[in-house]
């Protein structure tokens, strides 16, 4: 027998089986941390995010439309967590001063340290609407439709978002892709 | 080969570990107690709490015969009543967009038959203001019941107005029981009660320290 899929794990978790919920942690916790570490650039921060992104969906399970794709969803609460974070940071005027170090590096990354530094200060330069379209897009391969439901607006608002940010990353990192 | 900016955002995110623990406990804290909310009980207490207290002051208004439902008042108070239904829905549940606009559509439509609807009036012996300070005292009680269900949803203008909306209805209803002056008295002195009720929690219910974020 296969392994369960993350809907029928849900649906199982909203039956009452609070092991289903830590099978869904283990898959998607990485995931959700990832988005969270580049979108409020703190890894504290970033924490924060993923525990309430879980603790959202024990809260408000009844929020959740059975059938609907989970990992899609866990995102959208994510997104929604990461934007009350940036807004609360903005409010008490802090600033990340550890901006490079907060995202992930992994194996695949430039080799060169220097290139690293300027791919991910690009992306943080995106204002925050434009990074979260951005990443769910091409990080986390969510179609305009999911982001648009993900965020609260329409699949052509999310396209354009993302369209803007690919601009901006393409015109910030054109030294890099020269030959 | 993909550029180098996309080649770095698919780089993967591990937790580290520590991180990984102690969100881990956090859930199984919460498991073993959650707080949970059903967006169903909060719609059903938004519209069946709202007709209960027109009813109350229905009931006060008919035992001191200060009643005054004429014939031409049914199309607005049953205007009124899929208002609060279709508002209190589409404030509570989730991620329905087009549900949610439906609720701003119905609610300037019942606002603008309210005023049209009316016909000559009668004057009051009560300054005008009593009716808008009235109307938001009506709806203000579910006000906190609405914030306290806006805290286990993301953050969302939208939302927060509409299910202000759907309370504001509350104090139009009663407007319309209990009030027999004209129809500039209802835009100004009604209406507003309903736009105030509707941006206080719109204001308010955005900034609540959320106790879940899910759509």
């Amino acid at each position: 027998m296969g392994q369960p899929t993350d809907e029928e794990l849900m649906h199982r978790f909203m039956g009452g089986d609070g092991s289903a919920l830590d099978l869904l942690y283990q898959r998607h916790a990485s995931v959700v941390y990832g988005f969270a570490a580049r979108m409020v650039k703190e890894r504290a921060l970033a924490e924060d995010v993923l525990q309430q992104t879980f603790l959202s969906v024990i809260r408000s399970k009844d929020r959740y439309t059975p059938g609907q794709p989970v990992g899609p969803w866990l995102l959208a609460i994510a997104a929604n967590a990461c934007r009350d974070q940036l807004r609360r940071k903005r409010t008490r005027g802090e600033v990340s001063t550890d901006e490079a170090e907060a995202l992930p590096a992994g194996g695949d990354s430039p080799s060169d340290p220097g290139a690293r530094r300027q791919i991910v200060a690009a992306i943080e330069a995106l204002p925050a609407p434009q990074r979260e379209a951005v990443l769910l897009h091409k990080l986390h391969g969510l179609s305009f439709d999911q982001i648009g439901a993900a965020l609260g607006t329409t699949a052509l608002a999310a396209r354009l978002r993302a369209h803007r940010g690919y601009e901006r990353l393409r015109a910030a990192l054109a030294s890099l892709e020269a030959p | 080969m993909k550029p180098g900016w996309e080649r770095e955002l698919a780089v993967e995110a591990p937790v580290p570990a520590p991180s990984l623990e102690r969100v881990r406990a956090a859930l199984a804290v919460e498991l073993g107690n959650p707080a949970q909310r059903s967006w169903k009980k909060d719609a059903a207490t938004s519209f069946l709490g709202g007709l209960g207290i027109v009813g109350v002051v229905g009931a006060a208004l008919a035992l001191t015969q200060q009643l005054s439902v004429a014939p031409q008042n049914v199309p607005a108070l049953g205007l009124l009543v899929a208002t609060a239904l279709v508002a209190s829905l589409a404030g509570a549940a989730p991620a329905r967009r087009w549900l949610q606009w439906t609720a701003v559509g119905l609610a300037v439509c019942t606002a603008a038959a309210l005023v049209l609807l009316r016909s000559g009036g009668q004057p009051s012996t009560q300054p005008e203001w009593v009716c808008t300070l009235s109307h938001v005292a009506a709806g203000a009680p579910l006000l906190l019941l609405l914030w306290k269900g806006l805290r286990y949803s993301a953050p969302s203008l939208l939302r927060a107005v509409v299910g202000g909306g759907a309370l504001g209805t509350t104090g139009a209803l009663i407007g319309e029981l209990g009030c027999a002056q004209g129809a500039a008295h209802v835009a100004f002195f009604h209406l507003s009660a309903w736009l105030v009720l509707a941006v206080v929690a719109g204001v308010v219910g955005t900034r609540l320290q959320r106790r879940s974020y899910a759509p």
